[in-house]
């Protein structure tokens, strides 16, 4: 039964961090339009999530872990409002560095890799059961 | 009675501990199919027909691990030669480094549920063909 707990334990590690990326892309979509409050001072930065390969001691699994949150070093778009409260001397605001169709393109993807790893699962268990059925011919 | 000592159960156990094993390989090339710098990997194929001729052809029917060095030890169990062995680089290779393709992965689990129920399908018609020599009522 070892290698099947394996399987299982590994799919569910992968669905855990597909999980986490995928509260990321929300964190970064929710905050789209966070400015800051006074001029000068930094708007929401998008975050991103890179995965690891890990080998459980234990069971001798290739697990998956989230190795690190890290931010987007990528510029800040400017927006011309000069009425807004974190606008420069002139009247630029900056605005977030989230660009919400590529987080759209990384929600599927986090998605269609969880579905993969849940597919999996149930094949996984599917086997169980058929090994736990010879149990009853 | 161990049904182990039958010949061909004993060569259906040893393929279910086979698939078993690459379930686990293809379950965690799933796993790491975004893991950047992850590399496929799959098991050597089990040649079935082989295996049950070595269990049905031969005088003694020997399932233990083939040792080639001195050192090795012989594991209890019969799929303790079944070693991960590293698949060919595909030509989809991600620019992170990840050789994980998903659709192939994908095919790798619906063959290996298949191949396991076909082996204990099997089993159970043996077991149930056991089951009416002795006069029970095999399923």
């Amino acid at each position: 039964m070892s290698n099947f707990d394996d399987a299982l334990k590994t799919s569910a590690s992968a669905m855990t961090a597909q999980t986490l990326r995928l509260r990321t892309i929300s964190e970064n979509i929710a905050n789209a339009n966070s400015t800051a409050t006074s001029a000068g001072a930094d708007p929401y930065r998008r975050k991103l999530v890179t995965f690891k390969n890990v080998l459980d001691r234990e069971t001798g699994a290739n697990m998956v872990k989230v190795d690190h949150i890290v931010p987007d070093a990528a510029p800040f778009e400017m927006k011309y409002m000069p009425g807004h409260p974190a606008a420069d001397g002139n009247g630029y605001v900056r605005m977030p560095n989230v660009n919400p169709l590529v987080e759209m393109g990384d929600l599927r993807e986090a998605q269609r890799s969880y579905q993969a790893n849940v597919d999996v699962i149930s094949a996984t268990n599917t086997m169980i059961s058929r090994a736990v059925d010879l149990l009853r011919s | 009675m161990d049904l182990n000592n039958m010949p061909l159960l004993a060569a259906l156990t040893k393929k279910m501990n086979w698939l078993t094993a690459r379930q686990k390989v293809v379950t965690e090339n799933v796993a790491n199919a975004d893991t950047p710098g992850f590399k496929a990997s799959d098991l050597r194929p089990l040649d079935f027909r082989k295996e049950l001729a070595q269990v049905t052809h031969s005088s003694s029917p020997k399932l233990a691990p083939t040792t080639t060095d001195p050192r090795h030890l012989i594991g209890t169990e019969a799929a303790a030669r079944l070693d991960p062995e590293a698949e060919k680089v595909t030509t989809d290779r991600d620019i992170n480094g990840n050789t994980v393709s998903l659709e192939d992965e994908m095919i790798k689990v619906s063959d290996t549920t298949s191949d396991y129920q076909l082996m204990t399908n099997l089993y159970k018609k043996q077991v149930g063909l056991i089951k009416t020599a002795i006069g029970r009522s095999g399923s």
